[in-house]
């Protein structure tokens, strides 16, 4: 990462809970890095590796994906069929060469705001640590 | 082989158990070895079945053809039929296949393609009828394990270095999906333009957008007949990464290609069972 390169993250956070969880954080007033992009999607099971890779291939150092806990889908299972595509996506992406660790998956819940601003500290520095630029940024993306 | 093939079809058409036929025959001026579709049992005799019968008919299939509809399938083929039936293009009984005892193919005349070489499957587990002797079969010199075992082994910046080399010749010219019995989306997500996903310009991320979103579709549904490589004019190894995830599915979800009949296809189901580790951690040594 060349000098002080920020990371920035792309989360997609599901509507019914860790947007929630999310929402909830801020109207505690709770401190969460301004590294993390939102967006709102109906349910973890909604994500498409299209929208993983777009993100990285659009300059994003790292994504964050946010569903109900189990048995707590809105849906009844999108978050369960979500886990299967996400255990693949974290793989291709390290069969490509590109480090799984730019990827992180967690349940959270609309009460656990303040996990939430745990869990997006933490993999903030999660991807900083790795020390580089993501490799999969297009050319010409702003750094 | 040739003659069993021909008594067998003919055999099909009298019962009435076929409409058409997808097969092999000989190209009259060039030699050449092409896809026949055969209507009538007196053409059961233009039909041949030898090591240059690479292609894989699967891709031949659609529903517009008189069904049911006899195909003659390799080991590869068969399993990609049978995944074709799993999802849904076709009825079981729409399908017949004719399972050849299938030595392997030789697309350069030579030797043995790779696919053939590590083929664990030279009869089509979908069988209805079964020509040849399926006794005398060759066992697999390779695995897809020692294939794929020079990527695991690289450190994640040589990786990417290796795949940006190798998919640095890609014109998107699509040859590798329009070949793949499995690519069978009535709009392909590359050809998607409200919103354009993956740009279809020959450049480093584009490359590398096209070929990762083409492995992740073929995770759990592509039966290595390797037509895919066959069909690249540039020579991309784009099929390595097929066989990466391919790994991978059956790890996870303990799911072969079109090996048993009925089922689903992984991402379509899930086991409540279905560990946590999965998304964290390394998970591979
Ligand atoms: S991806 Fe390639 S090897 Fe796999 S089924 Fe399609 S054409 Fe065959
Ligand atoms: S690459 Fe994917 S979207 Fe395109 S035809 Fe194949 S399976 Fe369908
Ligand atoms: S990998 Fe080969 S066949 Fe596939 S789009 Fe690129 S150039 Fe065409």
């Amino acid at each position: 990462m060349s000098d002080h390169h920020e990371p920035r993250i792309v989360g997609f956070l599901c509507n019914w809970c860790s947007y929630a969880g999310a929402d909830l954080a801020g109207t505690s007033r709770l401190k969460v890095p301004a590294n993390l992009r939102v967006v709102r999607v109906p349910c973890s099971g909604r994500i498409n590796p299209l929208f993983i890779f777009k993100a990285l291939e659009e300059g994003a150092d790292g994504v964050m994906v946010s569903g109900c806990h189990p048995g707590d889908c809105h849906y009844i299972s999108g978050n369960r069929y979500a886990k299967r595509k996400l255990a693949v996506i974290r793989r291709l992406l390290d069969w490509v060469g590109v480090e799984p660790e730019r990827i992180h998956f967690t349940w959270l819940s609309a009460s656990e705001g303040a996990r939430y601003a745990v869990e997006v500290a933490e993999f903030v520095e999660q991807v900083r640590a790795l020390g580089r630029r993501n490799p999969m940024a297009r050319q010409g993306v702003a750094s | 082989m040739n003659q069993s093939l021909r008594e067998t079809v003919k055999n099909l058409f009298a019962k009435g158990k076929v409409k058409s036929v997808l097969g092999y025959r000989e190209h009259p001026l060039s030699q050449a070895v092409v896809a026949t579709l055969i209507t009538r049992s007196e053409d059961a005799d233009t039909l041949i079945f030898d090591d240059r019968c690479v292609q894989n008919l699967a891709r031949a299939l659609t529903r517009d053809l008189p069904l049911p509809v006899g195909i003659v399938v390799k080991g590869c083929d068969g399993r990609a039929v049978s995944m074709r039936i799993t999802e849904g293009d076709f009825a079981r009984e729409q399908v017949v296949a004719i399972a050849m005892a299938c030595a392997g193919v030789k697309a350069d005349g030579k030797t043995f393609d790779e696919r053939c070489q590590r083929c664990e499957m030279h009869v089509s587990p979908l069988a209805d009828v079964t020509v040849g002797d399926v006794s005398a079969l060759p066992k697999p010199e390779k695995t897809r394990a020692e294939t794929i075992a020079k990527i695991k082994t690289m450190p994640p910046a040589e990786r990417f270095a290796f795949w940006q080399k190798a998919f640095e010749p890609c014109t998107h010219c699509y040859a590798c999906r329009e070949v793949c019995p499995l690519c069978n989306c009535a709009v392909c997500v590359t050809d998607q333009n409200a919103p354009r996903w993956i740009e279809q310009t020959a450049k480093p991320s584009s490359n590398l957008m096209w070929h990762m979103i083409r492995a992740f579709h073929h995770a759990g549904r592509c039966v290595d007949c390797g037509e895919c490589q066959r069909a690249c004019p540039e020579g991309v190894p784009m099929h390595l990464l097929d066989l990466c995830l391919a790994e991978d599915v059956e790890e996870l979800f303990d799911f072969k290609t079109g090996v048993k009949q009925g089922g689903k296809w992984p991402f379509l189901m899930f086991d409540p069972q279905d560990p946590d580790s999965w998304l964290g951690g390394p998970h591979r040594g």
